[in-house]
């Protein structure tokens, strides 16, 4: 780890600088983005546990993300809950289907979890459309409402339901996201985690419990994914089975990749990258997802680990003792 | 009492017996060598040992307790730790996590104690890396810490994998060909990492194709061939045991030892 006295400084100063960001951007649309931007964010940081840190692939991370959304639109719309309520419902019923799909299917090694997630995904989105009692099918739920205000005291209240307001709670979110990553990373959790990515057979023989650590890996996942579903619905205030389709996870996955896997800030930027990307993308809507295959494509193969993957890879080149040698 | 007692081990695979009614013991304080031949079974025993491989038949104890089929990390947890031939390290990950993540049996504190930065966790995280530091330094990894394993030169890449495997805390330790693959001056490296390791009081089972390393380290080898046990004995006499001489160096050798 390189210790610099001047980084604290500068996380001090972006972190400024995005509180201050809706002062300086005043155009209601940039405003939306960003908002999307760090929906999909927190989102992406719940599929870094699993897929960045602990190496386990989860293709159907957009069904998961419509379950946490539906039992959050769900909660208000049919229980007439708070959304305060309906959050933690969402992150801990998403956090409880992730257990019940990967206890069986974390248990085998290769690619059985990603078939696994693969089909649930698949499968979500067809019961999000023809189960229509409760998600109202292809048309979705409307009128969903915004987090309800948090009054303090008299005069002092916070209102989500402006995209203003909706910015600050979800930079919120997002930057105790990036903080769980980071202090995951640190604790020997994250570490086993890692272990389990890099090599199965050397974490075992550590005494990692590799099953276990997948489990809790993908449970930790979803909650976020929970929680992204949750503020999705609030924020939109409707949702229909489009929104969490197979191709969405592929977007997710995309947007890990470039951004780079296992990394802290790999989640934010591939976030930004490719929220922006869409809208630039919007004169070729069709063959969006064209565009998006071969971009994950051309990551895959040659920067695996991503642009912030890229920039670690330099920096330790440069750092690497000339000739491979060094004497103590 | 021995530390570790294997009673007619056995393992098959499809019609192939690769290990056939093995007995074997290890006393604490030891260092055992097993050599034989390609092919005798040698990896597949250790793998039953260390629970990576389910045995046919067969009974393995290990501290007067059954172990026979425990799986690998529940061994680890009781002081049965292995290296492994291939190279095996945490590639993308820096030589320190590689060695903190071998401490992970030690570390109590976990991702909540992390979240909330309690003082238990500061404490343990500065104790196991003093810790990793200390094994860097023992092995003679000193001043790659903070690089990706990866890049480590190859000679340097096994004696990571020891360090991991020492930083679990073995009491049993089991090698499977630390020195394969490795030139003179690197097998005289990892030789003396592995006398040091054995002076620090580590019982050691050390499986090795390479007649040297054996004859320089062990004091009691045992020679295995086609899956049995063929002699067990110290290296003077397994290296005049013609039976060895004969499935091990080949019929050869056996001529030219017997004009010396």
């Amino acid at each position: 780890m390189i210790r610099n006295p001047g980084k604290n400084l500068l996380i001090l100063f972006f972190v400024l600088l995005v509180f201050l960001i809706p002062v300086l951007i005043k155009d209601p649309y940039y405003q939306h983005i960003l908002n999307v931007v760090f929906l999909f964010t927190i989102s992406v940081y719940g599929l870094n546990i699993i897929a960045g840190i602990t190496g386990q692939f989860n293709i159907g991370h957009a069904g998961f993300l419509g379950i946490g959304a539906y039992i959050s639109a769900l909660a208000t719309n049919s229980l007439m809950l708070s959304f305060w309520l309906a959050m933690p419902l969402a992150i801990l019923g998403t956090a409880v289907f992730g257990f019940l799909i990967g206890y069986p299917s974390l248990r085998l090694r290769g690619v059985y979890f990603a078939l696994t997630t693969l089909c649930f995904g698949e499968i979500l989105s067809l019961v999000f459309e023809n189960w229509i009692p409760v998600t109202g099918g292809p048309t979705g739920i409307s009128r969903i409402p915004a987090p309800t205000s948090i009054r303090l005291s008299e005069g002092i209240s916070f209102a989500f339901d402006t995209k203003i307001g909706f910015y600050y709670l979800c930079l919120i979110f997002v930057l105790l996201s990036l903080y769980i990553n980071r202090q995951l990373l640190k604790s020997r959790l994250g570490r086993a985690m890692l272990a389990v990515r890099e090599n199965e057979d050397l974490a075992q023989s550590a005494g990692i419990p590799i099953t276990r650590t997948k489990i809790i890996a993908f449970i930790l996942s979803m909650m976020f994914v929970g929680l992204c579903g949750s503020l999705y619905a609030h924020y939109f205030r409707f949702i229909s089975p489009v929104s969490f389709s197979v191709p969405e996870s592929f977007r997710q996955v995309t947007m890990l990749f470039v951004g780079g896997r296992g990394t802290l800030l790999g989640p934010l930027i591939g976030a930004l990258i490719f929220t922006a990307l869409p809208e630039v993308l919007r004169s070729i809507e069709d063959y969006q997802w064209v565009v998006y295959g071969a971009i994950l494509m051309v990551f895959i193969v040659f920067l695996p680990k991503g642009i912030v993957g890229l920039i670690q890879d330099i920096t330790e080149t440069l750092r690497l003792p000339r000739n491979g040698n060094r004497e103590q | 009492m021995s530390l570790l007692v294997c009673e007619k081990l056995h393992k098959v695979f499809g019609g192939l017996v690769a290990v056939n009614q093995v007995d074997l013991k290890i006393e604490e304080g030891e260092i055992l060598g097993l050599i034989g031949p390609n092919g005798a079974g040698k990896t597949t025993l250790f793998n039953l040992i260390t629970g990576f491989l389910p045995p046919t038949s067969g009974r393995i104890s290990y501290e007067g307790k059954e172990i026979t089929r425990f799986p690998p990390y529940v061994l680890a947890s009781r002081g049965l730790v292995r290296t492994f031939q291939k190279i095996n390290i945490f590639p993308e990950l820096s030589v320190l996590d590689n060695i903190l993540i071998g401490r992970y049996l030690h570390i109590g504190a976990g991702f909540f104690q992390s979240l909330f930065q309690s003082r238990i966790h500061h404490r343990e995280e500065k104790e196991a890396r003093d810790r990793a530091f200390a094994i860097s330094e023992f092995v003679g990894l000193s001043g790659w810490e903070d690089h990706q394993a990866k890049n480590l030169p190859f000679g340097l890449l096994r004696t990571l994998g020891i360090a991991v495997a020492l930083a679990t805390g073995p009491k049993l330790f089991l090698l499977d060909e630390p020195a394969s693959g490795m030139n003179t001056e690197e097998k005289k490296e990892i030789i003396e990492v592995i006398r040091k390791i054995y002076e620090s009081r580590i019982t050691l089972l050390l499986v090795e194709h390479d007649m040297s390393v054996v004859m320089n380290l062990c004091s009691r080898i045992i020679v295995l061939d086609a899956g049995a046990v063929l002699m067990e004995g110290n290296p003077e006499e397994v290296q005049h045991d013609s039976r060895v001489i004969e499935v091990y160096l080949g019929k050869g050798y056996k001529r030219a030892a017997g004009t010396r």
